[in-house]
């Protein structure tokens, strides 16, 4: 389990104004968890990413983390090594790994075939895939998505989606998405946190229930509906409305 | 496709080819646009024995892809190895950075005025040229460092110093080799000069054929010349369609 516990950050913009990013920011992540978060653009959302991988380093509070291996950050605009074929992607740096797993894990995430392509010119939805492999591979406690499939056309962004429903369910791997897009995050998550701007903070939780659908017809059942509802109303109030232009009638 | 176009290219080159001809050897044979086609031929038998051509081409051409290739080794085999230190102290580059602004043409005259003919200078000189512009590249490139490859190499767990010698850098080279080819065509010019003002190489044997008058010693040392950057530029292309072939 990894806890965030009271994140602040504040930084100085381009005219020398002091911005609040996060104010007492906390939430967690659970094992084998699949965990969102829903958030206005400019709420800080890649920052939090960041400063949870470690990338990001001047902040105030705690990153309580239970977790054994290493985080893995997908950001959003997937990339992976164009100067390498897929299979030096997936094993660059290991200096040992079983060839059993790799072949596994190639052909769990749908690139048996393409070991020796180089990844140059690929969709994101390949260099996902890529990105995956790397994570499975190196035994990651967690993922993190940085709105990674809003780049994707709907027929990758489906097939990833499903993709990553398995691997929760085959791997020991937990998720952090952060996103704007609804629907994505009640398919795939199993606690959903919204979080408002200026400063970011966590303004309420739910719990969804899907965690075993993979098909999406599954967007117009009634609970599905319900629980889209009870967000966009909830950033409704706070004035965020455009945010979801594409989502309200 | 392809071979379509080269037959168009070929069909072009000798209409005009017939047109120079025609209008060069039989209609005009005597002009200060272009010389008689068969003076050319002539030309080119001669100009190597009264411009002593041979040892003029081995030192250009050695002049300048031995510097252009010492250049792009040291940046692109040592410099790597540096970028992380490079980008630590990146402010002060832009505070030195002025020296781009300096005319080339100074600095071969500064060179030909320490140095005398000295053939080591020479080659010296197209090293320096070389390297700073692509140095000057590399500092450019390191304005837009992509984040995505900076975060996959976080995940695979890379140092810092990793990081810029293994990903950063090797992400800049095509865009640097790219540099390099077109460096290529100002090496030429720049050695061009720096051989006509200090007398030796190609450059001398244009001051002489000026000197002598030769029309179609013009021509035909233009036609060597231009053959030679052509035949480097399709050596470099290959170079970097065989490496650096992902950003292409």
């Amino acid at each position: 389990m990894i806890e965030v516990k009271n994140l602040s950050k504040e930084f100085i913009d381009e005219y020398g104004v002091k911005n609040i990013l996060f104010r007492n920011l906390s939430f967690n992540i659970g094992d084998k968890e699949f965990t969102s978060v829903i958030a206005p653009v400019g709420a800080g959302k890649s920052s939090l990413q960041k400063i949870i991988k470690g990338i990001e380093k001047n902040y105030d509070g705690n990153i309580i983390n239970d977790f054994k291996n290493p985080f893995f950050l997908i950001p959003s605009k997937p990339a992976s090594f164009p100067w390498l074929t897929v299979k030096e992607n997936i094993l660059y740096g290991l200096k040992n790994y079983d060839e059993n797993k790799v072949k596994k894990i190639i052909e769990f995430v749908g690139l048996d075939g393409y070991e020796l392509h180089i990844p140059n010119n690929r969709s994101y939805g390949f260099r996902f895939r890529i990105l995956l492999a790397q994570a499975l591979i190196r035994n990651s406690s967690l993922i993190l998505l940085d709105e990674p499939f809003t780049v994707m056309n709907a027929q990758s962004r489906g097939e990833i989606l499903i993709l990553i429903k398995e691997m929760k369910h085959e791997f020991d791997v937990s998720f952090l998405l952060t996103t704007t897009n609804i629907n994505e995050a009640i398919f795939l998550s199993d606690k959903i946190y919204l979080m408002k701007k200026n400063p970011g903070e966590i303004i309420k939780t739910i719990e969804t229930k899907f965690d075993s659908e993979k098909d999406f017809s599954i967007f117009n059942s009634d609970e599905f509906i319900k629980t889209r509802e009870e967000i966009i109303n909830t950033f409704k109030s706070l004035d965020y409305s455009n945010m979801f232009a594409d989502l309200i009638v | 496709m392809k071979t379509n176009k080269l037959k168009n290219q070929f069909y072009f080159l000798s209409t005009l080819l017939f047109i120079y001809i025609l209008l060069f050897e039989f209609i005009l044979p005597v002009n200060k646009i272009l010389p008689k086609p068969s003076l050319l031929i002539e030309s080119f038998a001669s100009i190597w024995a009264d411009y002593n051509l041979l040892a003029s081409m081995a030192l250009t051409t050695t002049c300048v892809y031995l510097s252009l290739a010492l250049a792009a080794i040291f940046v692109f085999f040592i410099f790597k190895h540096l970028l992380y230190y490079i980008n630590l102290f990146k402010e002060i580059y832009n505070t030195i950075g002025f020296y781009k602004y300096i005319p080339s043409l100074f600095i071969v005259i500064i060179f030909i005025f320490w140095f005398n003919d000295s053939i080591i200078a020479e080659f010296i000189f197209g090293f320096v040229f070389v390297a700073a512009l692509l140095k000057i590249s590399l500092f450019d490139e390191m304005k837009n460092i992509k984040e995505e490859y900076y975060i996959a190499a976080k995940n695979l767990e890379l140092s810092e110093k990793e990081i810029f010698q293994k990903v950063i850098f090797k992400s800049f080279e095509p865009s640097l080799f790219k540099k390099l080819v077109q460096i290529h065509y100002s090496l030429w010019i720049i050695i061009l000069v720096y051989e006509y003002i200090d007398g030796n190489g190609f450059g001398g044997a244009y001051r002489k054929i000026l000197l002598y008058n030769d029309f179609a010693g013009i021509f035909a040392l233009t036609i060597i010349i231009t053959l030679l950057i052509w035949l480097g530029s399709l050596l470099l292309k290959f170079i970097q369609t065989k490496y650096f072939f992902w950003e292409l």
